[in-house]
């Protein structure tokens, strides 16, 4: 009756637009979309598994994770003892949000096990996630990605077969996105060559799909690394790590702290210097800061001692599209105190950022433990227990697949 | 206020007529591209939309152009204004759609998705009377996942 009378018996839905379709599913959380939603009908099974509305559902996610924790999940990879195997599992923190539970009920959903991935010393470590995709290395030098929502899954074959020093030669690992092409890469800074003298960095590429064999593109020059399993922050097609080199000839040359950038695209590196303001601290004192991803930004995090035991930690963000060695590119976000944290912990250089949000901050201190800092009160929610054999990594849940490709470019809105 | 205020008349596809300040009207998109490009004689015909449908976006119209309106008033009217049968969900997102109404268009699509969520595929058919128009073989390839081939 409230539909016109001619087309009383017609399915409803044939005469609402395909583009507000659109805008509706795109307020629909991916689970919702990938579980219960493809099932539906035709129509809307092929919106969702289109690239274009993947792509602009998670650049949605992304934006949003800016502000709220609440749209971030994880995943966590927990090796199983006595073999050389690791499960993935996805970790389910937000089903009793905003209460978190006690450190031993953490809930997991099983995805899948790797097998023979392990190799001595048994180890995997976190890089980064990017449009929905987690990445981590295992020991037997492979990167693997996954979508924990849809399980699409790829492992690449291994960056060298020289087995015995895969460890302690990978200085950084970063998993990014080409915004030209829509490949997926993962980049590696292996330290070739066992001598003092011979140690050059020569960057490693993959193109996810694309590749049969890693590509090794030109050294950086006359710079030695000191950092070691340095992961990757994905903004905007560059990848950035922050971490401690010298130049060389070692003797006499001093360790600093560099911003190394490597745009995806161009496969090219360039290092800059973080403002001196941002990575310091007034009157000395024990302090670290971390380069991190907030909602589509790099920030940098500075931690340091406050006042009666507190931490007090410093969220600044970048404007990537200046000179981010100026201390104008970089605005401060927030700083928290955390009250009580600092009397029976020390800061070293073995404390990651995870997260950054507007309402959380998820710090990573050494690989014991993940905690969780309300924003807004500095007060610490949670703690995760880390150890030697399992690993978070955090990302923004999509429903994008390694094969979606960029739309036509004539062709960037829905048609019917 | 205004000494010059106009009035326009706008015509439902079932022929009640609707007499607006010009002021209004023109949050619809729609209508003011038809206002600017001059090509508003009398009447304005709406073939899309019908008098009852008509009648909620007028008043939600009214209610966002009254002054003085606290925010919470606004919010508290929002909040009504879409608990509403999903008929006349629907009637209004066709509406808003041709009247190009991005506030109200938006604030639809918001309740749909969030009627959606945690439902079934049933459910939701049901609700939005939506026909299953997949083969029971096409069902079954979607269940086991990795159906990218729809792209």
């Amino acid at each position: 009756m409230q539909v016109s009378k001619t087309t009383k018996k017609q399915h409803v839905n044939i005469s609402i637009p395909k583009e507000v379709v659109v805008e509706i599913l795109q307020r629909v959380p991916c689970k919702d979309l990938f579980e219960t939603l493809k099932k539906v009908c035709m129509q809307w099974c092929s919106i969702i598994y289109s690239g274009s509305f993947a792509y602009s559902h998670v650049e949605c996610g992304i934006l949003k994770s800016s502000s709220s924790f609440s749209q971030l999940e994880a995943v966590v990879i927990v090796r199983i003892d006595g073999t050389r195997s690791v499960t993935v599992s996805a970790l389910e923190w937000h089903s009793s949000f905003p209460n978190y539970p006690p450190d031993d009920i953490w809930e997991t959903k099983y995805m899948y096990t790797l097998d023979d991935v392990l190799e001595f010393p048994p180890q995997v470590i976190t890089v980064n996630s990017v449009n929905g995709f987690v990445c981590f290395w295992s020991c037997n030098a492979r990167l693997h990605v996954c979508n924990p929502l849809t399980e699409e899954y790829f492992t690449t074959p291994p960056y060298t077969y020289e087995n015995r020093f895969v460890p302690l030669c990978l200085a950084a690992v970063g998993f990014g996105f080409c915004q030209l092409s829509y490949e997926y890469k993962v980049v590696i800074f292996h330290e070739d060559g066992e001598g003092f003298e011979s140690v050059e960095i020569k960057p490693l590429v993959f193109t996810v799909g694309t590749d049969r064999s890693w590509r090794s593109l030109k050294a950086i020059p006359d710079t030695k690394f000191y950092t070691r399993h340095e992961k990757g922050v994905h903004v905007k097609g560059v990848l950035y790590w922050y971490m401690e080199s010298c130049t060389l000839p070692r003797c006499r040359s001093k360790i600093i702290k560099s911003l190394i950038c490597f745009d995806v695209s161009k496969e090219e590196v360039v290092t800059t210097m973080v403002p001196a303001e941002l990575d310091s601290l007034e009157g000395g004192g024990r302090y670290v800061s971390r380069i991190a991803e907030k909602g589509g930004n790099l920030c940098l995090v500075n931690i340091s001692y406050g006042p009666i035991c507190s931490l007090l930690i410093k969220v600044y963000i970048a404007d990537t599209s200046t000179d981010l060695s100026s201390f104008n590119s970089w605005k401060n976000e927030f700083n928290v105190t955390v009250p009580n944290m600092a009397y029976n912990i020390s800061i070293t250089n073995s404390w990651f950022v995870s997260i950054v949000t507007d309402d959380m901050l998820v710090i990573q201190i050494m690989s014991e433990s993940e905690i969780f800092i309300d924003v807004a009160t500095g007060m610490l929610l949670s703690v995760f227990p880390l150890s030697s054999s399992a690993i978070v990594i955090p990302y923004v849940p999509s429903l994008v697949s390694l094969f979606h490709r960029p739309p036509p470019l004539l062709n960037s809105s829905f048609t019917c | 206020m205004s000494s010059s205020t106009k009035f326009l008349t706008l015509k439902t596809c079932d022929d009640k007529k609707f007499v607006l300040d010009e002021a209004i009207a023109v949050r619809s998109q729609t209508i003011k591209n038809m206002v600017e490009d001059d090509c508003v004689s009398n009447v304005i015909p709406l073939p899309n939309v019908n008098s009852k449908t008509m009648t909620k976006v007028i008043e939600y119209w009214k209610k966002h152009s009254e002054e003085g309106v606290s925010k919470d008033v606004l919010m508290d009217f929002d909040k009504a204004f879409v608990k509403v049968h999903h008929s006349i969900l629907h009637a209004l997102i066709l509406a808003a759609n041709f009247l190009n109404d991005k506030e109200i268009l938006d604030m639809m699509c918001q309740e749909v998705a969030d009627r959606i969520k945690g439902k079934t595929p049933e459910e939701i058919r049901k609700e939005f009377d939506i026909k299953n128009d997949f083969t029971p073989e096409e069902e079954e390839e979607i269940r086991k996942e990795n159906a990218w081939a729809f792209e």
